[in-house]
C-alpha cells in the first residue's frame, strides 16, 4: 500500500513501482528486524549483516538511478 | 501432527526446524506447504506459546528472493489471524527438543512481547524531500546556507578544503535540524492513532523520516487519515508514503542469551 501526496499512480508502471517499494520494505524488515534468539539456534545464513549492508547499497543505488532517470 | 520426512532425515543429519515466528499457543495447526522449499508450516507449542516452523533438510539457507518471499508470506498469513512475533530471516533450531527448550526458557519474555503487540499491526511511514537536487533545495530553503555559499564562491568558485568542509557541515546540521523538527511535527499527529512509534535511520539524504507505527488493527483507517492530516501542512517538495500492515518487526526486542 502506498500513498504519494499529489501523485495518483494507476498505470502498470506505477503498480510495479509499488511492488518494488513493498519488496524493499519487506527485506528491510525480515533481514534486519525481529526476534533473534541466540543459544539454541543457528543463524543459517552466512553474514546476514554484510548481506543487509550490501542490500542497502543496492536499494540506495536503485532509488538514485530511478530518480535521476525520472528527472532527466 | 506432521510427520518428519524419514528419508530426508536419514540422508541428512543436518535436518532442522526453521523458525518464522512465535505466536500464542492455540493448539496444533498447519498453514500448508508455504514454507521454505515448499515445506509444511506448522506449530510446536507448549500450551502458552508456540513456534511456527517448517522442516529444513539443509543447515544452510541461501538468501534468495524465493526464500525471503516464503518467510514473508508465512508472516503475512499469520498476521491475518493473530499478531505474531516475527523472527529475523535465517533462524534454525536443531530439533523439536531445542524448540521446546526455547519456548520454556523464554516463555515469560515471549508472553510479555506478545502482550505488547497484541491486536496490533506495524505500519511504515516514510517522508522524503521530493526534489531533484536536495543540496540545491536546501540552499534555496535556508538563507544562511545560501549566504555562506555565495560568500565562498564570490572569488571565482575554487573552494578551499576548509570552505568545502564548512559548507558540508552547515548542510548536514540544517538537514538534521529539519528532520528533527518535521519528525516531531508528524509524530505528534501519528501518535493520535499509534500505540508506539519507532524512528528508524534514514537511508538516503532525501529521506526526512522513516517511522514504524504500532497500530491497533481496527485503527488502520484512522492511520491513513492521520497520514493525510500530517501531510497537509507540507508543500509539494515533500512526499509521504506509507506501507503495511506488517508483522510488528520493529516492536519485537528480543535478543535472549541462553
Amino acid at each position: 500500500m502506498m500513498l504519494a501526496i499529489g501523485d495518483t499512480p494507476n498505470d502498470s508502471e506505477a503498480h510495479q513501482e509499488l511492488q518494488r517499494v513493498s519488496l524493499c520494505e519487506a527485506l528491510d524488515r525480515i533481514l534486519n528486524k525481529g526476534a533473534v534468539i541466540s543459544g539454541e539456534l543457528t543463524i543459517a545464513v552466512a553474514n546476514v549483516d554484510l548481506l543487509y549492508l550490501s542490500l542497502q547499497l543496492v536499494l540506495t543505488s536503485v532509488e538514485t538511478a530511478r530518480r535521476e532517470h525520472l528527472h532527466v | 501432527m506432521p510427520q518428519p520426512n524419514n528419508e530426508v532425515e536419514q540422508e541428512n543429519a543436518g535436518v532442522g526446524r526453521y523458525i518464522y515466528a512465535i505466536i500464542p499457543d492455540q493448539g496444533q495447526h498447519d498453514l500448508g506447504n508455504i514454507g521454505l522449499d515448499e515445506g509444511l508450516v506448522y506449530t510446536i507449542g507448549n500450551g502458552r506459546v508456540a513456534a511456527v516452523v517448517s522442516d529444513l533438510a539443509s543447515g544452510r539457507i541461501r538468501p534468495q528472493r524465493r526464500n525471503l518471499a516464503a518467510h514473508q508470506d508465512v508472516l503475512k498469513q499469520l498476521l491475518r489471524d493473530v499478531t505474531p512475533l516475527p523472527a529475523a530471516f535465517g533462524l534454525l533450531a536443531d530439533d523439536d527438543a531445542a524448540i521446546a527448550r526455547i519456548l520454556k526458557d523464554n516463555q515469560d519474555a515471549f508472553l510479555g512481547q506478545l502482550e505488547r503487540v497484541n491486536d496490533g499491526v506495524e505500519m511504515g511511514l516514510r517522508m522524503t524531500w521530493d526534489v531533484p537536487n536536495i543540496f540545491e533545495y536546501f540552499v534555496g530553503a535556508h538563507p544562511e546556507l545560501q549566504e555562506l555559499r555565495d560568500d565562498f564562491f564570490r572569488d571565482g568558485g575554487n573552494l578551499t578544503q576548509d570552505q568545502m568542509i564548512t559548507l558540508g557541515r552547515s548542510f548536514e546540521r540544517l538537514l538534521e535540524q529539519d528532520r528533527e523538527d518535521f519528525t516531531d511535527q508528524v509524530e505528534a499527529v501519528m501518535r493520535t492513532c499509534s500505540r508506539e512509534i519507532k524512528r528508524n535511520k534514514c537511508r538516503t539524504e532525501k529521506e526526512v523520516m522513516n517511522l514504524a507505527c504500532l497500530v491497533k488493527r481496527s485503527d488502520q483507517q484512522r492511520f491513513e487519515q492521520a497520514v493525510l492530516q500530517a501531510a497537509r501542512p507540507f508543500d509539494n517538495n515533500f512526499a509521504f508514503d506509507f506501507n503495511g500492515p506488517w508483522a510488528p518487526h520493529n516492536f519485537v526486542e528480543m535478543d535472549i542469551k541462553l
